[in-house]
C-alpha cells in the first residue's frame, strides 16, 4: 500500500526508538503515509498500524487526535491561516475573507478543481510575523491581500516550489 | 539597550545555524570544558543553580534544581527531552532559536545529558515547524559528524544520542507529560502526577525535560559561570530572556533582554504603539496568563517576580500588546476558542468547561448576551480552576476571568447593546 | 506506615495506599466515576476531588497516594464545591433521559446526582449529540450518554487483552467507539456494560425488558465452564432477564464471560420442552401427562431389559448436571444392573482411565494461578474454554510469568503466549520430542523452541503443566497423557487439569464414569466408556441433558445408533435432537430453574438455587431421577428434599480435597494405531459458543460456521473460492471457508458441535477437500448458518 521509499522512511523512524517501542514511530508513520497518499483513508490507517504491529484502534485514536492528519481528501494546496490572538490582532480575519473571496470557498472547503483548500488553524508559533499562514512546508508571513494574490497566481501557474 | 544576547547571540550572522559559524564564535567550548577539564556533574548542577536560570517553557521552575532531581546510580536508560512544541498563542521564540542557533540548543542538551547521566534524548518539535525541523536535523548531523554526539563523545566514555521527534498538531503536547505520551506514539494526554518525570518519564524511565530557550542558555552559563548569568538579570531571575512582543506594536519581534527590564523599554524596542493609540492591556506571558491593564503594565519590570506581583505570570515571555482599538469581548472570544480546540478531553471540567466558556463568549460577542452571563463565566471559571490534571484548563480560564475583571463595562455594554463598544471594523 | 486522618477518623495504612482506598477501608464514601479497583487509575473524571490540608487545590482521591500526617476532608465546603462543580460539568452534555434509559435505577450518575448535585444547572447552550455505533449483538450503545470515563477502554486493554475500543477525537469531540464499527469480539465484552457508570453501554438482549428495581436477584453458579463463576441471576416473573457476575474474589473476582452472561437467551428456544412427550405408534409425537410418560418409560425399560439384559443398557449424562443429579443417575443405572454410564461424550481414547485422578483438579486455587512463573498449556485454549481461568493466566503474565501453549493449531490468545504447534496430526511426536530434549539439556544454547522450553522447564522451580480438554479429545489421548506425565517428572513440575465442563469434577466424584463409583472408588466390574456404546450394540439408553448428535465426536453415527436402539429415554430441556431417536422425552428444569451444587475446577463445592419457576410441566432433574428410581423399586431413592440427596452425595463422596495426585499409576499402554493417512487431516474441536445445549441456542452469541485452512494449504489444494466440500470416510459436507494462518499445513479445521458437521465424524481423521461450486441457495444463508 505504501512505496518502498515510504517504508524505508518509516523503518528509519522506528530505528530512533528502543526496539520494543515501535509505537513511538506511529505519528511519523501516519505522516509519511499521508504525505505519499494525500490523506489517511481507514484502510491506510489500518495498514500503518499493522506495519507497526499495533491494534488499528490505536492508530485511529492518534489520527483523530492530532490536527495535522487529514482524514478526508484535501486540495493540492492547503492554506492553513492562523486565527489565534496575535494574528487576529493583526487582521487574520481579513486574510481569511480575502482568500475565501478569491478562491470562492468557505473554511474547510476545497475548490472544485481540487487545487486549494482553505482552513483556519490555531497558533502556528510565528506570532511576531502576523498575520501568517502555512502552506505545505512553508510559512508565509506578514500577509497582505497583495501578497496573497501573488501567491495564488504563482500556485495557479503550477509552481511546484511550494509543497 | 539590547546588550547581552545569550540564546540568540548569533542571530543576524549569515549562516548562524551552521556548525562552522557557531564553532567560530566559541561554540562547543562549554562542552569541551565540561568533558575535558573535566567538570563533575555535580559541579555543573551547582553552576546551574547559581545562575538562577528558570525554565523558559512557562512555569519558571529553577533549572538547576530540576536537574538535581534526576536519580543517580539507577541502571538503564535515562532520557533528556527538549520541549520545542511552542504552541501557546503569542509565543514564537523557540522557533527562532532553532532557526538561528540550533547548535546552542544541542550543546546545552549534551551538557545536560552529561550532568544527569542521560544517554538518549529527543527534541520534540511541533510538526508544523518544518523549516526549524530541517535545520535542527542538519545541525544534529553536523554534531554527530564532529563527534559531539554519539558514542564516546570527544574521546571520553560519555555517549549520548539525540534525535528529532516531530509532533502532529496539538498544543497540549507542550505539557511535559503529554509530550511524553505523544513521544510514545499515543494521544497527547497529560499524565496524572505523581509520579513525576524524574522517576517515571518517557517509557517509564527517569526523564528530564526543558524548554529550547532553557537549554540554549546552558553553554554560556558553563563558559562564563553561573554568577555571570545571574548578574545579567536580577536575583532569583537570572540571565536574559527572549520576549516575543506581538500584537499591536510597530515592530513586533523577539527581543532578548536582561531580566528586569522595564516593560516601558521593551515596548519602545518593539517600535511602540501605532500612532495615536493608547495602551489598553497586555498579556505578559502568552494567552494562559492573566491580562494586565495598560497603565499598570507601564510600571512593571519584565521578570518573574515583578509580573507575578502585578497579578499575572511571565510564562514563556510572550507579550501580547493590545491598544485601544481592541474589542475585548471579541478578542477573548478568540482566545477561548483556542482552549476549547486544544483541550485534550480527559478531564471533565476542561472538556466540558472550555466549550461552555467559549459558547457563552460567542453568544456575548454575537449580541445574544444575557444579564447573568458575566457571573456565569466567573462561576464556570471557578469550577474549572485547580481541578484538572494539567494547567491547560487554568490557562483557558485566566484570560476570560481577568478580562472581565478589567473590562467589565465593555462586557456589560455588549450585553446591553448587543454589539461592540469598540468596533474593530474589518479586522 | 503512614498515619492519616480522614474526616476526623485516624487510620494507619500501607505506604502507597491511595486516599480512595484508605477512605473505603474506613467506610467513607467518596463519589467517583472513572475509578475502578480492577483497572488502572485514570483520574480523569475528577469526581473524587477531596480537600487535603495544606494542598492548595482539591486532589483526586483515586490517584493521590497518602502521605504521613495527611488530613483529608471528603465533605468539607471545598471538597463539596469541587464535587458539585464536576458533576455539573458531567451533566451539561448528558441527556436527561433517565426514564427511557436502561441504566435507570442502577446508574451511579443518577445516584450521585441525587446525592451531590447542585439542583440548578446553569447550562443553557446546545447539548452535544454523539453518533451511535453498532458494536454487535451483545451491547447497545447510546453514546450521547457517555461521560468519557474510559473504563470500558481500559477494561479492553487491561483485562480483555484486546484493544478494540478506543477514545477517538479530542476535547469535546472525544468519543468512545470501536474502530470502523467493528463488533467487539472479546469473550469478556459484556463486563464493559457493568463497568459503564451511565447508560452508554447496556445489554442488547436485555434492552427495554425491565427496570432494574423490578428484578429479583438469585445467587447462581455459571453452568458453562469449570471456573464456576458466581452469578447474580435476575428475573422477572417466570423469565430470566439478565445474568450478571456476583462478586467473589476467589473465583471470578467481579467478571463473567459472555457465554455465562448471555447463554440464558437460549432458554426460550423453540424446541424447549415443557410437557412430557411420547412417541406414538405412527412415529408422531404427542404431549402426554407425567403419569402416562412414566408408565411408558417403565414399560419400555422393562421390555428392553427383558429382551436384551442390563448389559445392553447405557446411560449418558451431561457434566452440566448437578452433583445430586449425577449421583442419582449413576445410582439408577447401576441399580438397574448396568455398568455402562459415562459423561465423557467427546473422548475417543480411554486407555488411560485407570490412571486418571479422582477428579480433574486444577490442584491449586485460581488465585494461586496468578503467581505461577511458568505455565505450560497442553492442548488447552483457555481463552475460549475457561475464559476467567484464562484471565488468571493473563494476570500471571502481567506479573512477569510465562505461558507456553502446545497444541494442534495456533490459538488466538489475548495475552502473550509462546506457542508450539504440532505438524499435521503429529501431536504425540511434539510431546515426545519435548521429553527427549531433557536428555540434552546441557548442550550449547539451542534455538529450537522445544529445546528452549525443555531448558526453561528444567530450570524452573516446580513449573505448572495444565492439561486441557482438547488433549482428552485426541484419538491418542492416552499416549499424550503418558508423555505429559513424563515431562512433568523430568522437569520436576506439577500437573493440573483444566476440567472441561462446569461440573466435570462433580461427574467424576459422583461416579459417572464406567470404572469408578461415587468418591472415585473403583467398581467391581467396569462398564464401557461412552464412545464404545455405538459399536457395542446397546439397545437401551438413558440420556440426561445431552445431545449426542452434536456433543460426541461421531455425532451422525450416534444419532443413527440411537434411532436403531430399542428404547431411548431422553431427559432433556430441548427436544429437537431427541425427537430423532427417543421414545420418551421428559422435560427437565434448565439453567436457573433448578437447585443443586457443582464442584468447580479447583474442587470448590458451590451450590445454587432456582431463580425462576419451572416452565410448564418441566421438573427438576433430580426429582425425575428420584421418581424413576422409586418407581423402579430401586433402593436408596426415597428422598423428599434436595438437601437429603446432597447429604447422601456428601456421604458417598466423602472428603475429596482440593489437592489431589494428578495421576494414579499409569497402566502400560498398548500402542495405538498411527493416525490413518489421507490427503489432509481434519482437525476440530468445540467452539466457545457451541459447547452445550443452552449456549448453542443463544442467538446473540452465534458465530457463523466456517471451516478454516491455511492460505498456503488452500493454494496447494487448488482451492480458490470461499466454499469447500469436505469429505471423510463418514460423510461429506459443504462449508464456507475462511483462510487462516493459525491452521497448520496439511490440515483443515472443521468445528464440532454443529449438526451440519456431525456427518464428518471424529476429528483427527483423514479427509479430502475440494472447491465447491456455490450452491443454488444463495451463499449468504450458508454463511449465516
Ligand atoms: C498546556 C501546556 C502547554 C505547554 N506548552 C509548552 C510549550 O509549548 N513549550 C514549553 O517549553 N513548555 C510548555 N509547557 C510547560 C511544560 O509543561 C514544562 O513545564 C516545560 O517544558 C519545562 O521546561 P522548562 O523548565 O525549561 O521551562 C506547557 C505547559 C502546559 C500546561
Ligand atoms: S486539563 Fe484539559 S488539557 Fe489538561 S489534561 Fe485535563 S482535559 Fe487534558
Ligand atoms: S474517580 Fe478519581 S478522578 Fe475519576
Amino acid at each position: 500500500m505504501l512505496s518502498e521509499k515510504s517504508l524505508e522512511a518509516i523503518a528509519f523512524e522506528r530505528s530512533k526508538y528502543p526496539p520494543e517501542e515501535s509505537r513511538s514511530a506511529l505519528l511519523a508513520a501516519l505522516r509519511i503515509a499521508q504525505e505519499e497518499q494525500g490523506y489517511l483513508r481507514d484502510e491506510l490507517i489500518t495498514y500503518v498500524a499493522n506495519l507497526l504491529d499495533l491494534p488499528p484502534i490505536q492508530a485511529f485514536e492518534v489520527a483523530t487526535f492530532y490536527t495535522m492528519y487529514d482524514l478526508k481528501p484535501v486540495g493540492r494546496h492547503k492554506f492553513c491561516v492562523c486565527g489565534s490572538v496575535s494574528c487576529f490582532l493583526n487582521g487574520s480575519d481579513r486574510i481569511i475573507r480575502h482568500l475565501s473571496e478569491r478562491l470562492g470557498i468557505g473554511l474547510g472547503e476545497t475548490t472544485e478543481d481540487g487545487l486549494f483548500t482553505l482552513q483556519e488553524v490555531e497558533c502556528l508559533g510565528a506570532c511576531k510575523d502576523a498575520p501568517m499562514l502555512q502552506l505545505g512546508d512553508r510559512y508565509y508571513e506578514n500577509l497582505t491581500p497583495e501578497s496573497l494574490d501573488a501567491l495564488i497566481a504563482e500556485l495557479q501557474g503550477g509552481s511546484t516550489d511550494v509543497r | 539597550m539590547y546588550v547581552n544576547g545569550v540564546t540568540l547571540k548569533n542571530r543576524g550572522v549569515p549562516d548562524s545555524h551552521r556548525l562552522s559559524v557557531y564553532a567560530g564564535t566559541g561554540g562547543y567550548e562549554a562542552l569541551r570544558k565540561v568533558l575535558q577539564e573535566p567538570m563533575a556533574p555535580e559541579q555543573i548542577i551547582a553552576e546551574m543553580k547559581k545562575s538562577a536560570l528558570r525554565g523558559r517553557g512557562g512555569a519558571g521552575f529553577p533549572t538547576g534544581l530540576k536537574w538535581s532531581f534526576m536519580p543517580k546510580g539507577v541502571s538503564g536508560t535515562k532520557y533528556l527531552l527538549c520541549n520545542a512544541d511552542e504552541g501557546e498563542p503569542g509565543t514564537c521564540k523557540d522557533r527562532d532559536i532553532m532557526r538561528y542557533e540550533p547548535h546552542r540548543l544541542i550543546e546545552g542538551m549534551i551538557i545536560g545529558a552529561y550532568a544527569m547521566g542521560a544517554t538518549a534524548g529527543y527534541i520534540f518539535i511541533r510538526g508544523e515547524f518544518i523549516e526549524p525541523i530541517n535545520i535542527v536535523e542538519d545541525a544534529l548531523a553536523e554534531a554527530y559528524a564532529a563527534g559531539y554526539l554519539g558514542k564516546k563523545i570527544l574521546g571520553t566514555d560519555f555517549s549520548f544520542d539525540l534525535y528529532v521527534y516531530r509532533g502532529a498538531g496539538a498544543y497540549i503536547c507542550g505539557e511535559e507529560t503529554a509530550l511524553m505520551e505523544a513521544l510514545e506514539g499515543k494521544k497527547g494526554q497529560p499524565r496524572f502526577k505523581p509520579p513525576f518525570p524524574a522517576s517515571y518519564g518517557l517509557y517509564g524511565r527517569p526523564t528530564t525535560i526543558n524548554n529550547v530557550e532553557t537549554f540554549a542558555s546552558v553553554p554560556d552559563i558553563i563558559t562564563k559561570g553561573g554568577e555571570w548569568f545571574l548578574n545579567l538579570g536580577k536575583p532569583n531571575n537570572g540571565g536574559t530572556k527572549i520576549f516575543s512582543v506581538t500584537g499591536q506594536v510597530q515592530k513586533p519581534g523577539n527581543y532578548e533582554v536582561p531580566m528586569g527590564l522595564p516593560f516601558r523599554d521593551l515596548l519602545e524596542m518593539a517600535g511602540g504603539l501605532r500612532p495615536g493609540r493608547q495602551l489598553k492591556a497586555v498579556i505578559p506571558g502568552g494567552t494562559s496568563t492573566a491580562m494586565i491593564a495598560g497603565e499598570v503594565m507601564m510600571d512593571v519590570t519584565m521578570d518573574y517576580d515583578s509580573i507575578s506581583k502585578a497579578g499575572s505570570a511571565l510564562g514563556a515571555g510572550s507579550v501580547i500588546v493590545m491598544d485601544d482599538s481592541v474589542c475585548m469581548v471579541r478578542t477573548v472570544e478568540r482566545i477561548a476558542r483556542f482552549y476549547m480546540h486544544e483541550s485534550c478531553g480527559q478531564c471533565t471540567p476542561c472538556r466540558e468547561g472550555m466549550g461552555w466558556l467559549w459558547r457563552v463568549m460567542h453568544r456575548l460577542e454575537n449580541g445574544q448576551g444575557r444579564e447573568d452571563d458575566l457571573q456565569l463565566l466567573l462561576d464556570v471559571g471557578s469550577r474549572i480552576e485547580g481541578r484538572t490534571i494539567c494547567a491547560l484548563a487554568d490557562g483557558g480560564v485566566a484570560p476570560v476571568v481577568s478580562s472581565i475583571k478589567l473590562f467589565r463595562e465593555e462586557y456589560e455594554y455588549h450585553i446591553e447593546h448587543k454589539r461592540c463598544m469598540i468596533s474593530m471594523g474589518e479586522h | 506506615m503512614p498515619h492519616i486522618e480522614i474526616d476526623g477518623q485516624s487510620i494507619e495504612v500501607a505506604a502507597g495506599t491511595t486516599i480512595m482506598e484508605a477512605a473505603e477501608s474506613l467506610g467513607i464514601y467518596i463519589p467517583f466515576f472513572c475509578y475502578h479497583p480492577k483497572l488502572s487509575v485514570a483520574a480523569n473524571c475528577r469526581m473524587c476531588l477531596v480537600d487535603v490540608e495544606k494542598a492548595p487545590k482539591p486532589l483526586p482521591a483515586c490517584a493521590t497516594p497518602v502521605a504521613d500526617g495527611m488530613k483529608i476532608a471528603t465533605a468539607s465546603r471545598k471538597a463539596k464545591m469541587a464535587q458539585q462543580g464536576v458533576l455539573e460539568f458531567l451533566l451539561i452534555n448528558h441527556p436527561l433521559d433517565c426514564p427511557i434509559c436502561d441504566q435507570g435505577g442502577e446508574c451511579p450518575l443518577q445516584d450521585i446526582t441525587m446525592g451531590f448535585a447542585n439542583p440548578h444547572s446553569h447550562y443553557q447552550e446546545e447539548k452535544r449529540v454523539v453518533e451511535d455505533k453498532d458494536i454487535g449483538p451483545l451491547i447497545t450503545t447510546e453514546m450521547t450518554r457517555c461521560i468519557q470515563c474510559t473504563r470500558c477502554v481500559r477494561f479492553g486493554q487491561e483485562i480483555g487483552g484486546i484493544k478494540e475500543l478506543g477514545a477517538t477525537g479530542r476535547g469535546e469531540h472525544m468519543a468512545i467507539g470501536t474502530y470502523v464499527a467493528k463488533a467487539v469480539q472479546s469473550e469478556l465484552s459484556g463486563n464493559m456494560i457493568d463497568l459503564c457508570p451511565v447508560g452508554a453501554l447496556t445489554s442488547k438482549p436485555f434492552r427495554y425488558k425491565a427496570r432494574s428495581w423490578e428484578l429479583k436477584h438469585t445467587p447462581g453458579v455459571c453452568p458453562h465452564c469449570s471456573t464456576g463463576c458466581n452469578t447474580d441471576v435476575q428475573s422477572l416473573g417466570k423469565e430470566v432477564l439478565r445474568v450478571l457476575p456476583r462478586h467473589n474474589e476467589a473465583v471470578n473476582e467481579q467478571w463473567i464471560c459472555d457465554k455465562g452472561r448471555y447463554a440464558y437467551t437460549g432458554l426460550n428456544a423453540p424446541d424447549r420442552v415443557t410437557k412430557p412427550l411420547l412417541r406414538q405408534k405412527d412415529g408422531e409425537w404427542a404431549e402426554v401427562s407425567w403419569a402416562e410418560a412414566l408408565e411408558a418409560t417403565l414399560a419400555g425399560l422393562d421390555k428392553m431389559l427383558a429382551r436384551h439384559g442390563a448389559d445392553k443398557l447405557a446411560g449418558l449424562i451431561s457434566a452440566q448436571s448437578s452433583n445430586e443429579e449425577l449421583f442419582l443417575f449413576q445410582g439408577l443405572l447401576r441399580g438397574l444392573g448396568s455398568p455402562h454410564l459415562d459423561h465423557r461424550l467427546r473422548q475417543q481414547d480411554f486407555r488411560a482411565d485407570a490412571a486418571m485422578p479422582r477428579y480433574p483438579a486444577l490442584s491449586m486455587t485460581l488465585e494461586e494461578l496468578e503467581r505461577e512463573p511458568l505455565i505450560v498449556l497442553c492442548h488447552a485454549f483457555t481463552r475460549h474454554q475457561q475464559p476467567l481461568t484464562n484471565h488468571r493466566l493473563h494476570k500471571a503474565v502481567l506479573n512477569g510469568g510465562k505461558v507456553v501453549s502446545i497444541d494442534s493449531i495456533h490459538q488466538d490468545f489475548n495475552f502473550p503466549v509462546t506457542q508450539l504447534v504440532a505438524e499435521a496430526g503429529a501431536d504425540g511426536h511434539l510431546y515426545q520430542q519435548l521429553a527427549e530434549h531433557f536428555a540434552h539439556l546441557h548442550e550449547a544454547p539451542q534455538r529450537d523452541p522445544l529445546a528452549v522450553l525443555a531448558q526453561e522447564l528444567a530450570a524452573a522451580d516446580n513449573p505448572l503443566i495444565l492439561i486441557g480438554s482438547a488433549l482428552l479429545h485426541h484419538p491418542q489421548a492416552a499416549d499424550l497423557l503418558a508423555q505429559v506425565e513424563s515431562i512433568a517428572e523430568l522437569s520436576g513440575g506439577r500437573i493440573g487439569w483444566l476440567a472441561e465442563e462446569a461440573n466435570s469434577a462433580g461427574a467424576w466424584l459422583s461416579g459417572c464414569v464406567p470404572h469408578r463409583g461415587p468418591g472415585g472408588h473403583p467398581v467391581d466390574a467396569a462398564g464401557l466408556p461412552a464412545d464404545a456404546y455405538w459399536e457395542a450394540g446397546m439397545q437401551g439408553f438413558i440420556l440426561f441433558g445431552v445431545e449426542p448428535g452434536v456433543d460426541s465426536m461421531r455425532g451422525a453415527e450416534a444419532v443413527q445408533r440411537l434411532a436403531n436402539a430399542e428404547f431411548v429415554l431422553s431427559i432433556s430441556h430441548f427436544a429437537q435432537e431427541a425427537r430423532q431417536y427417543a421414545d420418551v422425552i421428559l422435560p427437565m428444569a434448565a439453567f436457573a430453574e433448578g437447585a443443586g451444587s457443582y464442584v468447580n475446577n479447583e474442587g470448590r463445592l458451590q451450590s445454587f438455587r432456582a431463580a425462576v419457576k419451572l416452565p410448564g410441566e418441566a421438573r427438576p432433574g433430580w426429582k425425575i431421577l428420584r421418581v424413576l428410581g422409586d418407581s423402579l423399586k430401586l433402593p436408596d431413592f426415597q428422598y423428599n428434599e434436595l438437601s437429603e440427596v446432597s447429604a447422601a452425595w456428601q456421604h458417598a463422596v466423602g472428603d475429596y480435597g482440593m489437592d489431589i495426585p494428578p495421576f494414579q499409576a499409569f497402566p502400560p499402554l498398548h500402542a495405538t494405531q498411527a493416525l490413518p493417512a489421507g490427503p489432509l487431516l481434519r482437525l476440530g474441536d468445540w467452539p466457545i459458543y457451541q459447547g452445550d445445549p443452552l449456549v448453542r441456542r443463544a442467538a446473540p452469541l452465534h458465530n457463523p460456521l466456517r471451516a478454516r485452512m491455511h492460505p498456503q494449504q488452500a493454494h496447494l489444494s487448488g482451492i480458490q473460492g470461499e466454499v469447500v466440500e469436505v469429505s471423510t470416510a463418514a460423510g461429506k459436507v459443504t462449508l464456507a471457508l475462511e483462510l487462516d494462518t493459525h491452521i497448520p499445513l496439511g490440515c483443515i479445521w472443521v468445528p464440532l458441535g454443529y449438526s451440519e458437521t456431525a456427518v464428518l465424524g471424529a476429528a483427527y481423521t483423514p479427509c479430502s477437500v475440494v472447491m465447491a461450486a456455490l450452491p443454488e441457495r444463495q451463499p449468504e444463508s450458508l454463511r449465516a448458518s
